[in-house]
């Protein structure tokens, strides 16, 4: 289901997750990378976003998959600073990026559709973050609402112009 | 393990998606809690129709939206798995006798035919029994794709249109199997005969054997007639690999 339900950022439920994503861990033998998920509302919080993120990754020693284009509709829609957010996270531990496109329902609104071309916000955003780490792969997200495929290609060029120029190497990007 | 209190806050927000009503939540946006009813309601209801386009299309988008969103309010899902949802539909709907409210007598059936294409695709495979391509039809054992259901319907609703197969109630029987290979699903219609030596094949019963029952239930003496018959049916199960081959007892 790819409309996720917000977890409460609260402390009993840091270890809740942690806990089942230790337990996959154990069965694989091998670290999964967590994604940050775009939310519309929180539900009864009790520490920030970004320290819920850091908190899990921490307690369960797991990796992080970023999803830019999430902290761009998170930081839009609870007015935040996208830049700090990222600042703010172990991107030592970042195994994986993922980009998308979104969509603004409401003046104050974007849901994170994976229906639309990626935004130049989000290029820039993208290309802020990558020079900040270490080459790890890149996928575009698009569930619906097809371009066509040279629009497609024409997104993933961009990506892949971004990263080579960031990381002075040729990194996969897929969609 | 979570607190009471956070598990609470869950259920609040869950309970409002499913029904739109509910208790406020802490710290919540109130006026952006509806995109998330809008947005679980479309997985739900596109994985519905995606589950049973012919379901969807003969009972029309009204029929279908409010069995949809009845279904998202009343019922508690278990499985975890979103593929299994369309099956607690139909169980929903079957238990809940809309078939009957809405006089759709044949609901249930055409929901079960289209879940069942599901189910077989999705299934996890299963260890065939060996078998050699070349034997005795009326002497060896003969080994069966354990990839199959065999469903009873009461109504045709795998041959005819629904408003004539809702004239036509009686006993159906489709042999529903997933062909090795392809993994493509395949269906048959079978008549009760059919399905009764199918069955008996299925358990592992000798042709001999099939024949006395055949001869002992259907008051049937002609046995050249019931071998013909079988060696037919059998060989077009064969070709549809719903049959695999033969265990050789001959030799």
């Amino acid at each position: 289901m790819y409309d996720l339900l917000p977890i409460p950022f609260r402390e009993d439920a840091v270890y809740h997750v942690a806990e089942r994503i230790r337990q996959v861990q154990d069965f694989l033998e091998r670290k999964m990378a967590i994604e940050n998920v775009s939310y519309y509302t929180p539900v009864a919080p009790e520490m920030t976003e970004q320290e819920f993120v850091n908190k899990i990754v921490d307690e369960a020693g797991c990796n992080l998959l970023l999803d830019v284009n999430n902290v761009y509709v998170n930081a839009f829609n609870h007015h935040y600073d996208a830049k700090e957010f990222i600042t703010g996270l172990p991107l030592d531990k970042v195994a994986y990026i993922h980009m998308a496109g979104h969509e603004q329902v409401e003046e104050d609104l974007i849901i994170d559709t994976h229906g639309e071309p990626i935004i130049d916000p989000v290029y820039e955003l993208f290309e802020w973050t990558i020079e900040r780490m270490d080459p790890v792969p890149v996928l575009l997200e698009r569930d619906y609402n097809f371009s066509e495929l040279r629009a497609l290609q024409a997104e993933l060029a961009k990506l892949k112009n971004i990263t080579t120029k960031a990381w002075g190497i040729k990194q996969h990007v897929n969609i | 393990m979570l607190t009471s209190e956070t598990i609470k806050y869950q259920e609040s927000l869950a309970n409002y998606c499913r029904t739109g009503k509910g208790n406020k939540i802490a710290g919540a946006i109130e006026k952006r809690l509806h995109h998330y009813r809008r947005l679980v309601f479309n997985v739900v209801k596109n994985t519905l129709s995606q589950a049973y386009p012919i379901s969807e299309k003969v009972l029309g988008n009204e029929v279908w939206h409010n069995l949809a969103d009845t279904f998202f309010r009343y019922h508690n899902c278990q499985a975890p798995q979103l593929w299994k949802l369309p099956f607690e539909f139909y169980e929903y709907i079957s238990k809940n006798n809309f078939a009957q409210k809405l006089k759709l007598p044949w609901l249930n059936d055409l929901l079960f035919f289209e879940w069942i294409e599901i189910e077989m695709h999705t299934m996890p495979d299963e260890k065939q029994d060996d078998f050699t391509e070349k034997g005795n039809l009326f002497k060896d054992l003969l080994i069966v794709n354990k990839e199959y259901r065999l469903i009873n319907l009461k109504y045709p609703v795998h041959i005819l249109p629904v408003n004539e197969a809702g004239r036509k109630k009686g006993e159906y029987y489709v042999l529903v199997f997933r062909e090795p290979g392809t993994g493509r699903v395949k269906f048959i219609n079978l008549s009760v005969l059919n399905a009764i030596i199918f069955e008996s094949l299925a358990n592992k019963t000798f042709i001999e054997k099939i024949i006395s029952d055949i001869k002992a239930s259907f008051h049937m003496q002609d046995e050249t007639r019931i071998k013909n018959h079988i060696s037919g049916f059998i060989n077009d199960l064969m070709a549809q690999k719903a049959i695999l081959g033969y265990r050789n007892i001959s030799n």
